[in-house]
């Protein structure tokens, strides 16, 4: 059980610290300002992720970041929200 | 006019100052009488009943053109045309040119600019470009 929640929680860090690089890469060679919104929503969601790791895998006894990990993804989504709104128009 | 009229510097002017139709209509209206100050109702109200523009349109176009040195706001909010440089003019003039001779084409660029932005997202996930 122990090596199923490594390996899915690890593939979430992976895939959200993926496409974070690509949406940054993108933003890079295009400098469309929706890209950059939406890198920076993968950049909380990595640390969302990051925590998850921590809080179920590494330490799951010992600290319970749930409120940390509540507040990065909802922060993601805020610049996921925003970026929408005001430059998919 | 050609295709080779939409340059990239043109389609870049489309895609940031003339977001849809309407802005298009707005804009020529604004340069056809150089001279004038606009209020705002009254230059949405010009364009009736053809095209309808709300007050929020009207003021985001506002802001678009004003942005890119396309028009003066007056302390009064009323609203002239006057382009920031030769370049701006010229562009205006190439998009009354593109709505006279090639409407639909003119229309076709600046709903298909529009929509890079959202293409520019699902690209972004491409790890291979072509």
């Amino acid at each position: 059980m122990v090596t199923f929640e490594f390996i899915l929680y690890g593939f979430a860090v992976l895939t959200s610290l993926g496409c974070m690089l690509l949406l940054f890469r993108a933003y890079a060679a295009t400098a469309m300002r929706l890209l950059l919104w939406s890198a920076l929503c993968f950049v909380c969601l990595s640390i969302n992720n990051v925590l998850l790791f921590v809080d179920l895998v590494v330490l799951p006894t010992e600290v319970d970041l749930r409120p940390y990990r509540l507040f990065a993804a909802l922060a993601g989504l805020l610049f996921l929200l925003y970026g929408f709104i005001w430059e998919a128009e | 006019m050609e295709d080779s009229a939409f340059s990239d510097e043109f389609c870049r002017f489309i895609q940031t100052c003339v977001t849809s139709v309407d802005a298009a209509e707005l804009l020529l209206k604004l340069a056809r009488q150089p001279e004038r100050w606009f209020e705002p109702p009254e230059l949405a109200r010009s364009l009736a009943p053809a095209t309808t523009i709300s007050e929020a349109d009207l003021a985001r176009y506002l802001a678009q053109f004003q942005a890119g040195g396309l028009v003066a706001i007056g302390p009064d909010k009323r609203i002239q045309y006057r382009p920031a440089s030769g370049t701006h003019a010229k562009h205006v003039e190439m998009l009354a040119q593109a709505y006279k001779e090639r409407p639909v084409t003119l229309f076709r660029v600046i709903y298909a600019l529009r929509d890079l932005k959202i293409q520019s997202f699902a690209d972004a996930f491409k790890l291979i470009r072509k």
